[in-house]
This record gives C-alpha cells, structure tokens and sequence, in this order.
C-alpha cells in the first residue's frame, strides 16, 4: 500500500538512521510526511521490521513529520508497550507544536518518553 | 464554499486532504487550521467508514466547508445507522500507564478537544456532524 500525494511523492516515508549511544546503538525511525490513516500501514511495517530483529533502544524523530491522526497514535502506543515488554526502550522527539499539541491530548506526554529533539533522545538513553 | 461526496472507504482520507488543501489555499486559512480541520475530519470519516457505514447499502458520506464570519465550518452528512460520536463512542483512557492504557475514543477525543464547536444531529435518516473553527490571526 503506497498512497501518493498529487505531486506524485509518496505521503509518507520512514528513513532508517543508526547512532551510537552509551549502551550500544540506537535504531532511529525518521516518518517524513503525513501518518494518516491511509499511510500508517508503512509505519507500522518499519516499526516491526525493527522490533523483529529485537533493536533494543528505538527513537522516533518526527521533525519531517507534518501530521498524524489517532490511526498514527494507535500505532505509536503499541510500539512503546512492545519495546517495554521486551526490555528495550522507546523515546519519541523533534515534534513540532501541533503534533506535540495531539500527543498532549491523547494524554502521550505522560505515559511516552518525549524529547525536544534527537540529541536531547540521544543522550537520554 | 467547497461540497464534496467521498468515497466512503479508505481513500476518502487522501481525498480529505486535497479538498482541505484547495479550501485553505482559496480562504487563505493557515497551515496549523488546515490540519487540525484534516484531523478532525479524517477522525470522523474514519468512524463513519468503519462503523455508522458498515451495513449500509448504498453508503454516502459528504462533506460540506464553508467560512462564516470568523469560523471555518465543516458539515459532514452520512446516510449511516444512527451513531453520535460525541455520546456513544468509547471514552478514551488517558490516564492508565504504558501497560494498560486501551487504545479507542482518541480520535473522538481529539476532535472534542480540537473543535471550538461540535454538534451532532440525526437529519432525515443522516447523521449530521457540524464543527466550527474560529479563524485566528496565526500564521
């Protein structure tokens, strides 16, 4: 499932991106576009792809992220809850103003490890 | 003023985006209102699509927006079973930790939160959903 935009680009992709970290290396999982309930799919298949192959720390950068819906949120929760159930560790950053303002609502602020942006998640874990 | 019939399935939400795209570009609306419209729109078509429309034959799912004064208002018709989002959804848990917290009611929730107005009304066999988004000064 790829939706695409007018213009012909895909809506969403997610780069893949290593860094090292103290404990060892950290998969970071950068959305650039639109999570909505039409491109969440390709989320969702990145995140698994990632937890599959048993990452232990895993950072999601949402500053090319320029939108996300509850379908996006859904699958958010369930990485975080999978990442804590297998020991590992999910921190969440770079979110512009009215996204943070959704994840506030939803009541993510206190239940998600959020950073103001990628270095300040790096140095967190 | 923009009328527009969805295609009552997933890809009403690609078609959402365009039809708030050319709306704020005409009304000069700024980016964060075209998106908190998108959000709260996509929300709604979402629950018409996998609920209020799921034993409907002939489903029909239309969007109305329109700028009154200093409010963008969007109007969305469905010819659905008879479901008010506002009152039956499930009410989302947003206090529960990691572990436990259930999923539902967000997208409801978001649009409670996001609207300056919502109202539901059962129209001649519709359900009818109104929002109202006052206009700021933000760019």
């Amino acid at each position: 499932m790829v939706e695409q935009s007018k213009q012909g680009q895909p809506k969403l992709t997610v780069r893949v991106e290593l860094a090292p970290v103290e404990s060892g290396e950290a998969v970071i999982l950068c959305p650039s576009g639109r999570v909505d309930g039409s491109t969440v799919g390709i989320l969702d298949v990145a995140v698994q792809e990632r937890i599959d192959t048993g990452v232990g720390i895993l950072i999601f950068d949402f500053e090319e992220t320029t939108y996300i819906s509850s379908a996006g949120l859904r699958v958010l929760l369930m990485s975080a809850r999978k990442m804590q159930s297998e020991g590992g560790k999910a921190v969440f950053c770079g979110l512009l103003p009215h996204i943070a303002e959704v994840f506030e609502i939803s009541g993510f602020s206190a239940i998600l490890d959020i950073r103001a942006n990628r270095a300040d998640a790096l140095e967190s874990v | 003023m923009a009328a527009v019939s969805l295609t009552p399935d997933l890809t009403s939400i690609s078609q959402l985006e365009l039809v708030l795209e050319e709306f704020a570009n005409n009304h000069g609306l700024a980016m964060p209102l075209q998106l908190r419209l998108n959000l709260m729109l996509e929300e709604l078509v979402t629950n018409s699509v996998d609920y209020s429309l799921q034993a409907v034959e002939a489903p029909k799912l239309d969007v109305n927006l329109s700028v009154e004064e200093d409010f963008v208002v969007a109007v969305l018709n469905d010819n659905g079973t008879e479901f008010n989002p506002f009152e039956e959804a499930p009410v989302a848990d947003t206090t529960s930790g990691l572990t436990d917290r259930p999923i539902g009611g967000l997208g409801v929730l978001l649009t409670k939160k996001l609207a300056d107005e919502y109202a539901y009304k059962r129209v001649d066999e519709n359900n009818c959903i109104t929002l109202r988004c006052k206009i700021t000064g933000e760019t």
